[in-house]
């Protein structure tokens, strides 16, 4: 029994991780042909994706539109996961379950829906829009978790902090924040996951800008050098790297985070 | 006054404090997205020339109509439910399976653990490029095995398995997370229980079936249905591997839409498509949640 559980997931394990190594093996083929093999790698393709002009702004704008979502998400759902963990009426039920709402519905509907609107406020090709689309993905589930982790806290806290004279911003940030942190670690690293993956957004709604955000800009790249393969290889390893680590510092929060979210939601 | 004293309490907050913080997030996420359904329904509902700037004239359920009555796009909806169902049930059944096998705590099997979950970090566009190279003739053992059953020009080359190969890499890509979710689930089951049922002889399929599977039906219920949702909706994976080739095999409803909005301009009509999307992905959704969840409360 022992040994087949352990051959189970021996297999598993390789497949998992196959098409990892997978990508690994072919970012580090020297030339510009397509090849996998463990002998003769180098690291020409890192060296020369890194040097190529644009990618280095490409990773600073996914960076920056990663970092502001992930941040603005912890900012709007912190309060928020707070209002509905210590006020609970109806009315508050039904706000909470309104946020998922854009859950339920595809990204294409909500690309469609602000086409004209992102075009007539000029925000068209401007990547601050994509904080907000980003937005409407991470912060449902987000203060779902917070809200399952705040009621976890017991209300005495609260009022000692108000006993002791401390506003509603001061106790945020110096009392419920600092307690929280492995939700809130959770809420970011989700967050930042999220964002950085986004796509069909960027895809439609910074078309045709000078700098894209790193998924589409590797995709483009399958078009415009679809002849060095390696390089296109590199450049998706580049921009796996940042999102696994920061899901392997933050995945025990992940877990607890969400599943708590979830199996109340 | 302080946001914490109030003669209503229905917590520690007064009302207004509570609606105060609640406010960004409401306005921002709920407003956004209430904003974004009100106006894709409008949409549906009127010829627009967007492009030249023209007055959009109001077209009732003509929008409807058109995507309904002619075949592609309940052609491509159909090839979504075909994408989805398979990968949710592949999912859900390997995520299960695997929370189960590594359920002890043991030092290893949280290893383990650790180590299934860590490749849905990678995005879904590097996964995209990485299985489009596997499924390459002559670039990997899968293609390699592919070949060996007939499949020499590549999978995604042959309409009758292009789809097939696209939940493959769907179940690949998202297993993980399902994982994660039921492992956290099993996890938490209580010990005691399944102590008991030891002692009371029963064996570990048994335990399986009658303790532990049941226990994780409401669980497994809401990520049945999340699952269709978000995969119903798949838009990037299938773009970056086929682009709903070949000819058409792989155009799903979220395909359809992208090209009617986004490349033909078609805003009224791609409205529509989109609205009707939706709405069966609820439905299958919601069919799901219930079937799963319902047999727990006999």
């Amino acid at each position: 029994m022992r040994w087949l559980r352990g051959g189970i997931l021996l297999l598993v394990l390789l497949l998992a991780w196959g098409p990892v190594v997978f990508l690994l093996l072919a970012s580090f083929a020297p030339g510009t042909d397509f090849n996998v093999s463990f002998s003769n790698r180098s690291v020409n393709a890192y060296t020369s994706v890194l040097g190529l002009s644009g990618v280095g702004s490409i990773l600073l704008l996914t960076l920056t539109v990663t970092v502001a979502t992930a941040v603005l998400t912890v900012v709007i759902a912190t309060p928020a996961a707070y209002a509905f963990a210590r006020y609970r009426s109806r009315a508050s039920t039904l706000a909470a379950n309104s946020l998922l709402l854009s859950w339920i519905l595809p990204q294409s509907l909500i690309a469609i829906a602000y086409f004209q609107l992102v075009a007539q406020l000029n925000l068209y090709g401007k990547p601050e829009i994509l904080v907000f689309f980003g937005l409407l993905q991470t912060v449902p589930l987000s203060v779902w978790v917070l809200r399952s982790a705040f009621t976890n806290i017991p209300t005495e806290l609260d009022e000692s902090a108000f006993l002791d004279g401390a506003g509603m911003t001061r106790f945020l940030t110096t009392i419920l924040v600092p307690i929280s942190m492995p939700s809130i670690a959770a809420v970011c690293g989700y967050s930042f996951l999220l964002a950085w993956q986004m796509y069909l957004y960027p895809l439609v709604f910074l078309s045709g800008a000078k700098t894209q955000m790193a998924t589409v800009g590797v995709v483009n790249f399958v078009g415009e050098w679809s002849t060095n393969y390696p390089e296109m290889m590199a450049f998706s390893v580049i921009i796996t790297v940042p999102v696994m680590v920061v899901f392997m510092l933050v995945q025990r929060y992940i877990v607890t985070g969400l599943t708590a979210g979830a199996v109340i939601g | 006054m302080s946001p914490w004293r109030s003669r209503r309490r229905y917590g520690i907050l007064t009302r207004g404090a509570a609606g105060l913080l609640a406010l960004p997030a409401l306005v921002v996420v709920s407003g956004g997205t209430l904003y974004a359904l009100v106006e894709v329904i409008r949409l549906s509902l009127l010829h627009e020339d967007f492009l030249s700037g023209g007055v959009a004239s109001f077209a009732g359920w003509s929008n409807f109509a058109a995507i309904l009555v002619n075949g592609p796009f309940l052609n491509a909806l159909e090839r979504s439910v075909f994408f989805t169902v398979p990968s949710v049930i592949g999912q859900l059944c390997l995520g299960l399976g695997l929370a189960i096998l590594t359920q002890s705590g043991s030092r290893s099997m949280k290893v383990c653990r650790a180590a299934i979950a860590v490749p849905w970090a990678m995005p879904p566009i590097v996964v995209a490029i990485v299985w489009r190279f596997l499924y390459l003739p002559g670039a990997s053992p899968v293609a390699s095995i592919l070949s060996f059953f007939g499949l020499q020009q590549g999978i995604l080359a042959a309409p009758a398995w292009a789809l097939g190969a696209l939940v493959l890499a769907n179940i690949w890509e998202f297993t993980p997370l399902y994982f994660l979710f039921l492992s956290a689930g099993v996890q938490g089951l209580s010990p005691a229980v399944l102590e008991a049922s030891q002692v009371d002889g029963s064996s570990r399929i048994q335990q399986i079936r009658f303790i532990i599977v049941p226990q994780l039906r409401p669980l497994l219920a809401t990520l049945a249905a999340v699952d269709i949702l978000s995969s119903m909706a798949i838009f990037d994976l299938i773009w970056v591997m086929t682009q709903g080739g070949p000819t058409g095999a792989t155009e799903t409803g979220a395909i359809y839409v992208y090209q009617l909005a986004f490349q033909s301009y078609e805003f009224g009509e791609a409205s529509a498509a989109v609205v009707v999307m939706a709405l069966a992905s609820l439905v299958l959704a919601g069919l799901a949640y219930f079937v799963v969840k319902g047999r727990a409360e006999r």
